[in-house]
């Protein structure tokens, strides 16, 4: 798996229930403005953005969503990745793109 | 004693400041709408709706007000988003400003963005200045108010996204009579700041004992200009929770008895511990206190005391009060409120920054546009704002801030 950071500018929240993914006024045009994720998601984006590699992500998943199977595992942090990944959401790690209209 | 809906506001806020669920109750039920009035005018109504929020069980009143509260929220996230790009822009040109009270006050929340900040603060060394003024600029963000010349914090501005940054050279203006003394306890603060990181961003801020004392003496100067907010001491009880082990709490009590804030701050630990569940500090547990007078002024004022304009008004006096018993003055009393000093006219009287001497003009002006005002939809009554500004100037001398 590569390995990927969350954006600077992206801001995790949770409000009367509901998981937002929020990105600053500057990365428009690059990111959505807001996106409504799930709770699995927004457990994985807590551990990217505190900086967990994909082993240790596999490891959380399975102790969290008490999941056997790697490949199940595998697939379901693979389909985020993705999923982010499209959104512009990530960054590989190791990499600091910074603003859009910079 | 507070009434019914202030005790609700109190015991809904300790269960949102620990991210648990708060119980419908009869009596919530009832006074619900009061409440949301309330949080609103202390600025944690996100807060307050959350953790009354019970998903699938919520009413149409409930959901409704979850809408509202989720585009503070978003508006709120986008805030710190963007605040994250510019600490991530200024750190990419070496520029490592201290982060003061704002981002680093919501990261003490179990959901920071429920806390509501409507700027954020940076702390430079004025030789400093320059060199951020034009990253400020580079940044898109354009100066609202002040002068490097003249004030110790400048407002910046992006007309964009509105979003505001303050620079401050001093935490403190030390030229003022009131909260000057406020600013010598942070010398050589920035020498002493920490890293910290939020949500998986760098940054530099104030050490933990300057940061807890600077947010009593922030609290103080709010008291003065109108009021103490609750969202306040819910920072500093959050602060002293996750940072105990590293407060000096011999240095606070020093300098809280050398600004003569001692018994004021011990009024707000005690609040924090009858009506939000935290442990009263060591340090402060020898001070007889009766609280109560404080809690009244604090929720009845609205975050920092602006909800009543009359009270707003009142301030000028609480100010002077402060002022001459600082500098063992008789205090000029309400004619003080009319004839303002200088640096108070300053802000609405621009002209007054190249032309000081214009200042009795400036106080003419002041009366006539008092007098002409055609919006009186929410005028001053000056009766009262002298009562309110007695009121408060007792509530000085209870907490011995004044004797």
């Amino acid at each position: 798996m590569e390995r990927y950071k969350t954006r600077a500018g992206v801001v995790l929240t949770c409000v009367c229930g509901e998981w937002l993914l929020v990105s600053a006024a500057a990365l428009r045009g690059l990111c959505p403005f807001v996106t409504v994720i799930n709770e699995s998601s927004a457990f994985l984006w807590k551990r990217l953005q505190s900086g967990t590699d994909a082993e240790e992500l596999e490891r959380a998943v399975r102790e969290e969503y008490e999941i056997e199977d790697p490949e199940t595992v595998r697939s379901v942090i693979v389909a985020f990745l993705q999923q982010m990944r499209e959104m512009n959401y990530l960054e590989e790690a190791g990499k600091e793109t910074g603003k859009a209209n910079d | 004693m507070i009434d019914e809906t202030k005790k609700l506001l109190l015991d809904v806020l300790s269960c949102a400041i620990r991210g648990k669920q708060a119980p419908i109750t009869d009596q919530l039920k009832k006074k619900r709408m009061a409440l949301f009035q309330l949080a609103m005018e202390h600025h944690v109504l996100p807060l307050v709706v959350d953790t009354l929020y019970h998903g699938e069980e919520a009413d149409p009143t409930m959901r409704g007000m979850a809408g509202q509260v989720r585009s503070l929220v978003i508006a709120q996230a986008q805030r710190t988003a963007d605040f994250q790009l510019l600490l991530q822009r200024f750190g990419q040109k070496g520029l490592w400003p201290v982060v003061v009270k704002g981002l680093v006050c919501r990261s003490l929340y179990p959901e920071p963005e429920l806390r509501p900040s409507v700027d954020e603060d940076l702390l430079i060394r004025p030789e400093d200045f320059s060199v951020y003024d034009a990253a400020m600029k580079a940044a898109g963000f354009r100066v609202e108010q002040g002068n490097e010349d003249e004030d110790y914090e400048i407002v910046y501005l992006h007309p964009e996204s509105d979003f505001c940054i303050e620079l401050h050279t001093s935490l403190f203006p030390e030229e003022s009579e009131a909260y000057g003394d406020c600013a010598r306890y942070f010398d050589g603060a920035i020498d002493r700041a920490v890293d910290l990181t939020v949500e998986g961003v760098s940054l530099r801020t104030l050490a933990p004992t300057d940061h807890l004392l600077f947010l009593i003496c922030h609290a103080y100067k709010h008291l003065l200009h109108g009021g103490v907010g609750i969202r306040q001491l819910c920072d500093m009880e959050l602060m002293i929770e996750r940072f105990g082990k590293d407060l000096d709490w011999g240095y606070i009590r020093k300098s809280c008895d050398g600004l003569s804030l001692s018994v004021f701050t011990a009024a707000l630990f005690r609040i924090g511990e009858k009506h939000l569940g935290f442990a009263m500090p060591e340090a402060f547990v020898d001070i007889d206190v009766d609280e109560s007078a404080l809690l009244e002024d604090i929720l009845s004022g609205g975050l920092y005391g602006v909800v009543d304009v009359d009270r707003a008004h009142s301030s000028t006096m609480t100010l002077e009060a402060v002022s001459a018993a600082r500098d063992g003055r008789r205090s000029k009393g309400a004619l003080h409120s009319v004839f303002l000093p200088l640096e108070a006219m300053r802000g609405n009287y621009p002209y007054l920054r190249s032309c000081p001497w214009l200042l009795p003009a400036a106080w003419v002006q002041r009366i006539f546009r008092y007098l002409a005002r055609k919006d009186r939809s929410d005028p001053v009554n000056p009766l009262r704002s002298v009562q309110i500004a007695h009121e408060r100037i007792d509530l000085l001398k209870q907490y011995r801030i004044i004797r």
